[in-house]
């Protein structure tokens, strides 16, 4: 991701704070041929192009929009304590 | 409204301008209406539909081989594969046959297709395992099967034009780079919740139990997995595939 603002402007949504969209994080990817995708079936081990610790990227509806560390809260959840944003 | 029609090429559009197809049907079918004669009444002989198929000599080392060409421009070969040799004997025999074919039950198992080629009306003439060209072509088989169930398949094969420029044209996929993306799983969120994001905040995406990671190709789920680490770096197990 490009350098990024500490926060999100949120001025220009105002209007449209109601509006739900999708929001995931995306851990790593890994290039590989359709063959050995293909390929894939339980058991298989793919590493990613990162290390543990390495940030992740949150994507809102699919696009790239900030970005944390991969946590796990003291109620046993899943989450990305965020380090920067964009707008 | 009228919508214009374009005809999609099919097996049967491509037999109206390939005689091919047509000229081992009725090859197969002087030998299915020869066999009671030729067989002593047997066995049963079932004609399958001609299918585009490729081979190589290599594949049928020990098959006996024959060869008939008219000058039609339609080279036809007739091939009795190994394992259709052993198959055929106890049909002819009416008994158990060895593993390995002798040389008298190799020739028994020659005579017996002649036998029955002969009602073709066409010239063959046995040639090498080995002067089969490899080809992509058509391939229309004789069952011959007796009251046991015990069956030898007899194949009548036509390289074809056609189907080889078809053959050349196909597009090998398989190495074709692709960019395999592991994401967690996604929740729904306000717009104007996004909007008050800060450094620091954290953001909940599921309980660690829930907490299937997605292989995904662009859009298209491929898979599921689960997090973790291998050799230093991020990875995931996969668990299941997404597409069945």
């Amino acid at each position: 991701m490009d350098d990024v603002a500490s926060e999100i402007d949120a001025a220009p949504f105002a209007s449209l704070g109601d509006i739900e969209v999708t929001v995931a994080a995306r851990l790593g990817g890994v290039r590989m041929s359709l063959n050995a995708a293909a390929e894939l079936k339980d058991g298989s081990v793919v590493a990613l192009d990162c290390t543990p610790d390495s940030p992740v990227t949150l994507l809102v509806n699919g696009v790239a929009i900030a970005k944390g560390e991969l946590v796990v809260t003291d109620e046993g959840e899943l989450a990305v304590e965020i380090s920067d944003s964009r707008p | 409204m009228k919508r214009p029609i374009w005809k999609r090429p099919t097996m049967n559009s491509q037999s109206k301008t390939d005689p091919t197809p047509a000229l081992l049907v009725q090859i197969a079918a002087a030998i299915k209406a020869d066999a009671p004669k030729v067989l002593r009444g047997r066995a049963s002989v079932v004609t399958r539909s001609p299918v585009l198929r490729s081979w190589a000599p290599d594949d049928l080392a020990s098959a006996h081989v024959w060869h008939s060409d008219r000058g039609d421009g339609i080279d036809i070969w007739c091939v009795l594969e190994a394992a259709d040799i052993r198959s055929l004997l106890p049909v002819v025999l009416q008994g158990p046959a060895g593993d390995e074919p002798t040389p008298l039950e190799r020739n028994i198992a020659r005579d017996t297709v002649e036998r029955l080629l002969v009602a073709t009306g066409r010239v063959w003439e046995q040639r090498a395992a080995s002067q089969l060209p490899p080809a992509v072509g058509w391939c229309c088989q004789s069952i011959l099967s007796d009251a046991l169930g015990t069956e030898a398949a007899l194949s009548l094969l036509s390289p074809s034009s056609e189907p080889q420029e078809e053959s050349s044209t196909r597009v090998d996929l398989r190495n074709i780079p692709v960019q395999l993306e592991a994401l967690t799983p996604t929740i729904e969120l306000r717009v104007d919740a996004i909007a008050r994001w800060r450094a620091g905040d954290v953001v909940t995406l599921a309980t660690c139990q829930e907490a299937t990671v997605s292989m995904r190709i662009g859009t298209i789920p491929v898979a599921n997995a689960s997090l973790g680490s291998t050799h230093g770096r991020r990875a995931v197990l996969i668990t299941g595939r997404s597409d069945g």
